[in-house]
């Protein structure tokens, strides 16, 4: 006992002057908190530029660009402009879309006829192109609403009974129920996070210890993890409580599921993560290459966590990526738990155990080859 | 050359085989173009004719994978597990509702978590619906008398034609994975030069050879550029050389960043750790996901700081209409000044 705590001690003084690990670590959290939720502070996207060709000039068109106007996802940049011209500032980026009401449009409702309404947006935008394509159907279909009302009204039908036979499709969010752009990304992504500052400051460590001889290849193995889990995993702990509690809080994401639910993830989540971070340290022989290939990965594991995109349309390579890193489950788990109030969290927990238990294996099995495998000399310094 | 990236292999990897790999990656996540087969959860209480028409509409729709459930819980675990994306609900009596011209209201319920998604799936699934829908209004027309040339117009006077300009598959590979590409290209610029001056080759000043690495990431940039040219969709006849020419003062900001990095004395690991704080969130800033004018202003103001969101808007432009103002890149190109001296000085 006495030589785990003289570690745990040489150990805590070396990582508090390890500042590798303290900037990723303080640093990362404070900034990544800050730098990834801004860009979505708003939420969902707001008025659009949008080019209005109205060639009807009728009383019937200038209702629906009132209509349009009065929605809160387009604003109307110019008027008149050719459709050409309209069409080439699209295509250039300058607009992000048109509506073009073609002339005769009054003409034919009043002649008992059916008239289009044409718009177009930028597909290379399709955020952009929801909102205005979501806003001009919404205009339409009530322009369209008051059409059908006047005609019946003319045939003679009761303005009461003028609803006979409708069918209201009642199409509202189960969940992120402002449908914003923070609730989607954010509990995904704070997971995503602590899994890569975590893997850094852990593999980073590791690297450290295990380049240089010293008292750490005499303990046994599972006394030498220990110290190294001891140190490591707390932070990430308090990290997790502060990124997942207040600061999700903060961002106005609203958390459904029990607390208890979420701790029996985090808890192998942080296991797991940690033992893979000691198992890829073990791998590298330097600091930055290892950070590096954290930085490359971290795309393709958001990318693939099933909520940017469906599992049903990724290759089945990338579900195994389910299996084997942390963050997959987690982030899953996480949307579960926060977003969907679902709590039928089995198969996730069972799969970050399982991973607490094969990352857990290789690591005691890389942990002792190192031990065997760096030169035990008492005479060179420790590690610092 | 070869000696050297033997004794340092993770440079290697990252000036060889990195950006085959990673784009490649990410590009294998959106080969499928667009989803396909969400399963929604399909909980019929009517079994009536109306209702079936209705599945079979819902069914013939490549997005949408039908799944029936039996209970209103059933439903609500598979939209709470994340195991269908949406919920629709035909209540019992429905057909008969319609039959007797009464209101019927069909609750829809889909994963707003699942933003894109949902998105993806609100089209279809109205368009299917109200497609079996109208089989019976204009059954009901019929009965009123109406002449059939006349029906689409009473069913719906004013319709919508929607067309997609840029991209007009709405094809998710062609929209996220050309910024994802610029995006993984910047961070292995960065990511190289850190490289290259913390584990220089051997007999070689990094000073001089620096320009030989960076035309090698250049070169890569051109080949990126020829391998993504399907899902950049230019007009036709329009060359791929301006675009490649545009990331030259891409790769100057990068540089510039590197050396300014390398300059603060600071350890390799945080050197990486600062850079990709930098970096990481380029892809966020460009305004692909979010609009850029939708942002608040400090998210404006912070991705100027990032190269790649002063070249996005312009490949979007030369991607619509073969022509970019290219001059737009000035803020790149007035680092030029501190890139020369930050290089002379390098050692």
């Amino acid at each position: 006992m006495n030589r785990w705590i003289a570690l745990w001690q040489l150990q805590a003084r070396a990582l508090v002057r390890d500042t590798g690990v303290l900037i990723t670590f303080f640093g990362g959290l404070m900034l990544y908190a800050l730098v990834y939720p801004l860009p979505y502070l708003h939420q969902v996207a707001g008025a659009q530029p949008v080019l209005l060709i109205d060639q009807d000039n009728s009383g019937t068109s200038r209702e629906l660009v009132r209509a349009l106007q009065a929605s809160p996802g387009i604003q109307f940049v110019a008027t008149n402009t050719s459709l050409s011209d309209a069409q080439q500032a699209v295509l250039a980026g300058q607009s992000k879309g048109l509506v073009m009401i073609p002339a005769g449009f009054e003409t034919r409702l009043r002649r008992g006829g059916s008239a289009t309404v044409v718009a177009a947006a930028d597909g290379h935008y399709f955020l952009s192109y929801g909102t205005i394509a979501e806003q001009v159907a919404r205009a339409s279909l009530s322009l369209g609403g008051q059409v059908q009302l006047a005609r019946r009204m003319m045939a003679g039908a009761d303005p009461a009974s003028s609803r006979q036979g409708g069918v209201t499709l009642n199409m509202v969010p189960a969940s992120n129920l402002k449908m914003g752009y923070l609730d989607y990304i954010l509990p995904g992504l704070f997971v995503l996070i602590l899994h890569q500052i975590m893997l850094i400051c852990v593999g980073v460590t590791v690297i450290r210890v295990q380049r240089r001889p010293g008292s750490w290849q005499r303990m046994p193995v599972a006394a030498g993890l220990s110290v190294m889990a001891s140190l490591l995993i707390p932070p990430f702990v308090l990290a997790s409580l502060l990124y997942l509690g207040p600061l999700l809080a903060g961002y106005e994401v609203a958390l459904q599921g029990s607390l208890f639910s979420l701790l029996s993830l985090l808890l192998p989540f942080w296991l797991a993560t940690f033992l893979l971070g000691v198992v890829l340290g073990s791998l590298f022989r330097h600091r930055d290459s290892y950070a590096q290939l954290l930085v490359l990965i971290s795309m393709p594991l958001l990318f693939t966590a099933g909520f940017v995109w469906p599992v049903e349309s990724m290759p089945t390579v990338w579900t195994l990526l389910w299996g084997i890193v942390p963050s997959q489950a987690m982030m899953q788990g996480m949307i579960q738990l926060t977003k969907l109030g679902g709590e039928d969290v089995l198969a996730l927990q069972w799969t970050l155990w399982g991973q607490v238990l094969a990352w857990g294996l290789l690591a005691v099995l890389l942990w002792r080859r190192r031990q065997e495998k760096v030169p035990s000399d008492s005479a060179l310094p420790e590690a610092s | 050359m070869i000696p050297w990236l033997r004794r340092d292999p993770w440079q290697g990897f990252i000036l060889l085989l990195a950006p085959l790999l990673v784009v490649g990656g990410l590009y294998t996540i959106f080969a499928s173009r667009t989803p396909v087969e969400l399963p929604v959860a399909w909980w019929d209480q009517d079994h009536s004719a109306l209702s079936r028409q209705l599945g079979r509409q819902l069914q013939a729709s490549p997005a949408i994978r039908l799944h029936s459930v039996t209970s209103l819980a059933e439903g609500k675990a598979m939209l709470a597990n994340g195991t269908a994306y949406a919920l629709i609900q035909v209540p019992v009596g429905a057909s008969e509702t319609l039959f007797r011209r009464e209101p019927l209201v069909l609750d829809l319920r889909y994963n707003g978590q699942y933003l894109l998604l949902a998105r993806r799936l609100s089209a279809p699934l109205q368009q299917a619906l109200a497609s079996g829908l109208s089989q019976q209004a204009t059954l009901s027309l019929n009965l009123a008398g109406v002449p059939a040339a006349a029906q689409p117009a009473q069913l719906a006077p004013v319709q919508v034609q929607l067309t997609a300009l840029n991209n007009q598959n709405l094809d998710y590979a062609a929209f996220l994975v050309p910024p994802l590409a610029l995006a993984v290209w910047q961070i292995l610029v960065l990511l190289s030069v850190l490289n290259f001056y913390q584990r220089p080759p051997p007999g070689v000043c990094p000073r001089r050879a620096l320009p030989l690495l960076l035309a090698w990431q250049w070169g890569w940039a051109g080949i990126g550029l020829w391998l993504l040219s399907p899902l950049l969709m230019l007009p036709i006849g329009t060359p791929l050389w301006p675009l490649w020419f545009g990331l030259l003062p891409v790769m100057g900001a990068v540089t510039t960043a590197a050396l300014l990095l390398r300059r603060s004395g600071r350890e390799a690991e945080q050197l990486v750790s600062v850079g990709a704080a930098l970096l990481t969130p380029a892809m966020t800033y460009m305004g692909v996901t979010m609009p850029e004018g939708d942002m608040p202003m400090a998210a404006q103001w912070w991705g100027q700081v990032i190269p790649s969101t002063h070249y996005l808007p312009l490949l979007q432009s030369y991607r619509g209409v073969g022509e970019a103002n290219w001059l737009a890149l000035w803020p790149l190109m007035m680092l030029l000044p501190l890139l020369v001296w930050l290089w002379r000085r390098s050692a």
